[in-house]
């Protein structure tokens, strides 16, 4: 079964896009999208839930927009880098900024790439299709930690 | 045997003794008793400046008036009751001119005689120049003196406070023994007791207390009239009662402390009017102030209050600057937050218009007719427009703040680079392209590359209508000046009556219909090269193509 590409995204047009452009580029694998930071740790830690969500599997990559309502993007992403479990997981920052500032931050955190996400659709398009091939499908991913998901 | 008779004759002594008074090289003159003049021979006659028949039988003080206040004159009396001789050195004013002659008075018979010879001018000059050494002396102390105040003064212009405390302890210890600084304050209504210096610690405090809880209204006390009246006030001896009659209430105990014998005050001036008054006393141990002391006094005073108006300025300077840096600060921080909003806010819902339009075209095709096909290319157009002016924007804005990193740029071979791009994005124009090699300039190379991105993209842009276009990237050797770069093509060029607009933001000579374009290009290349210390300029004719010339470090 494909693994999931979990999209952390609050804006609802952004995520209509992103959604349209991975059909688009056929990429097939579930998305699972979440509206801000803490809900994306959720996801990932399961915290506060029963047993039979830490079972549940690591997504193939995670695009992760910076600014987040109640937890923002780095955050997300340092927590992601600081776990064991998740350390090695493939994340790409997806973002409307282009501030060199950001993309020092995200790099330097730990972000596998750093995308921006472009005005035009077709640009916006290509770009999140591409990275859904290549994240999702062509990248062989780390082997899992000792202890980890299959 | 008579020829001779004369010669022969025994003189009588009297007669002897006149031959010999009267060739004799020193000026004689006998007085009597009643200070008639009995003799004077023809030197003294000289010397006086007056015939022999004018003195002789006439009063010494009818012929020389003003005689009596010389020392002179006290001499002759003193000789005359105690017949004792004397010496002295008298000076003589004949109109202008003065003389000096030593004085011999010898007590006689019928009252005393006087010898006088001329002093010799160069123990005049001599005596002259020991008092003038003398004055120069006091004149070299008291410059060094003002001179060290002074420095000592400037030194202590950061901290006003310091400076007040340095001005009292230094009249008090060059002019001596209190002093007191009186400043004027709030629109010059009160007098405010700034410091004041005693040796007496306790006297001192004890001043310094009451100061702090008495002001004084302008215009009150002995240094009220000094500040009133502009005017150096010498009271060289002085009741210490008067002075505690003309303290304000609250200083009369105070007053009768400092025991005045001698006062003096002087108003402080600085920039042109009074900032003040430095008042001195001297108990009765003290000698009294003379002039001297109080042109001093002036001399120093001023120094003083030219410090500390200094000093005002500089603390009035200092906190201006430090406010303006706040302000600075957070004018940056919130252009800072500003765009970085812009960066992320603005740009997203513009994604969102271009986005669902095409959305549209592309699954709702059957239900538009071609005018709402255009009208939905319209509105893509547009965002696609507005992302292309924020994104100039943000780097126009970016492009002031970060720092400048100089390093060793190859401009011909960035200009290649984006020549070759654009050859890529429109692979069907034909462009001759002629770059000098190897143009290596100190420059921040990101920044530069945008700089070429423009002027490079503008050429570019602005010859696509011309069949033989030519773009070409060259330097020429500064005339005595920075080395100028310069970008020339053959397109459509410009009417130089606009080129002082070709650097504002949002400034555009031609029409988006023309030409496409967000007019915020030139101004931020016109940023970067400022930032460099450098200069762009243009040269242009309609129909002739444009050159854009630019130096990457200040010149003439």
């Amino acid at each position: 079964m494909d693994r999931v590409i979990l999209l952390v995204e609050d804006s609802p047009t952004d995520e209509a896009l992103t959604l349209r452009a991975f059909q688009r580029s056929k990429v097939r694998n579930p998305v699972v999208v979440v509206r801000d930071g803490a809900e994306a740790l959720e996801y990932l830690f399961s915290t506060g839930h029963g047993d039979s969500r830490e079972r549940r599997s690591l997504p193939a990559v995670v695009l992760l927009d910076l600014k987040l309502p109640k937890v923002d993007g780095l955050e997300v992403l340092q927590r992601i880098r600081a776990d064991e479990r998740t350390r090695l997981l493939p994340v790409v920052i997806l973002t409307s900024s282009n501030e060199e500032r950001d993309r020092l931050e995200s790099y330097r955190s730990g972000a596998n790439s750093f995308v921006r996400k472009p005005v035009e659709f077709s640009e916006f398009a290509d770009a999140v299709g591409q990275l859904g091939l290549y994240w999702a499908l062509l990248n062989e991913v780390a082997p899992a930690p000792n202890g980890g998901t299959a | 045997m008579t020829e001779h008779g004369d010669s022969r004759r025994i003189a009588s002594a009297g007669e002897l003794a006149l031959e010999i008074l009267d060739v004799l090289p020193e000026g004689c003159q006998v007085i009597g008793f009643d200070f008639r003049y009995l003799y004077v021979n023809d030197l003294g006659a000289t010397q006086m400046r007056v015939s022999k028949e004018a003195l002789v039988g006439r009063p010494i003080m009818e012929c020389h008036p003003g005689i009596q206040q010389t020392p002179l004159l006290a001499s002759l009396r003193r000789c005359m009751a105690e017949r004792t001789p004397d010496r002295l050195e008298h000076a003589a004013v004949h109109g202008d001119e003065e003389r000096r002659y030593e004085v011999r008075i010898i007590p006689v018979p019928r009252g005393v005689c006087m010898l006088s010879v001329e002093t010799p001018e160069e123990r005049v000059a001599a005596a002259a120049s020991v008092g003038a050494l003398e004055e120069l002396r006091r004149h070299a102390e008291r410059s060094r003196a003002l001179f060290e105040a002074s420095r000592a003064f400037a030194e202590e212009v950061g901290d006003p406070e310091r400076l007040l405390e340095t001005v009292a302890r230094t009249c008090s210890s060059l002019v001596g023994t209190f002093a007191a600084i009186t400043l004027l304050s709030d629109g010059d209504e009160w007098m405010q007791q700034a410091t004041t210096s005693h040796p007496d610690a306790e006297l001192e405090n004890a001043y310094r207390a009451i100061a702090t809880a008495s002001p004084v209204r302008m215009g009150e006390g002995v240094v009220g009239r000094v500040l009133r009246e502009d005017r150096p006030l010498l009271l060289a001896k002085v009741d210490p009662e008067s002075i505690v009659a003309q303290a304000p209430e609250a200083y009369k105990e105070m007053a009768r402390r400092l025991d005045v014998h001698s006062w003096v005050g002087v108003a402080m001036h600085a920039r042109g009017r009074v900032t003040g008054a430095i008042s001195m006393a001297r108990d009765r141990r003290g000698k009294p102030y003379s002039h001297a002391d109080v042109s001093f006094l002036q001399d120093l005073a001023d120094r003083a209050a030219l410090a500390l108006d200094n000093a005002r300025l500089h603390a009035s300077l200092e906190r201006r600057v430090e406010q303006a840096t706040i302000r600075l600060a957070d004018a940056n921080k919130e252009l800072e937050a500003f765009s970085y909003s812009v960066a992320h806010d603005l740009r997203a819902p513009l994604r969102g218009i271009d986005g669902f339009s095409q959305a549209l075209l592309e699954d709702n095709l059957d239900h538009l007719d071609e005018q709402g096909k255009t009208h939905l290319r319209y509105v893509r157009e547009s965002a696609q427009q507005m992302g292309r002016l924020i994104d100039g924007l943000l780097l126009l804005s970016r492009v002031s703040r970060g720092e400048l990193r100089r390093d060793r740029v190859d401009l011909s071979a960035l200009a290649r680079s984006t020549l070759s791009r654009l050859e890529r994005a429109e692979p069907d124009r034909r462009v001759e392209l002629v770059v000098q090699s190897d143009l290596v300039v100190e420059a921040d190379a990101t920044l530069l590359s945008i700089v070429l991105d423009n002027l490079v993209g503008n050429a570019w842009k602005f010859t696509r209508k011309q069949p033989h276009a030519r773009i070409e990237l060259g330097a020429v050797p500064g005339d005595a000046g920075p080395c100028v770069y310069f970008v020339r093509d053959n397109g459509v060029g410009f009417d130089m009556a606009y080129a002082h607009k070709l650097f504002g933001v949002f400034q555009r000579l031609h029409s988006a219909h023309e030409f496409d374009g967000t007019g915020i290009g030139l101004a931020t290349v016109e940023r970067i090269i400022r930032r460099h210390g450098g200069r762009v300029w243009a040269e242009a004719a309609v129909g002739e193509g444009a050159a854009f010339q630019f130096t990457l470090e200040g010149g003439r």
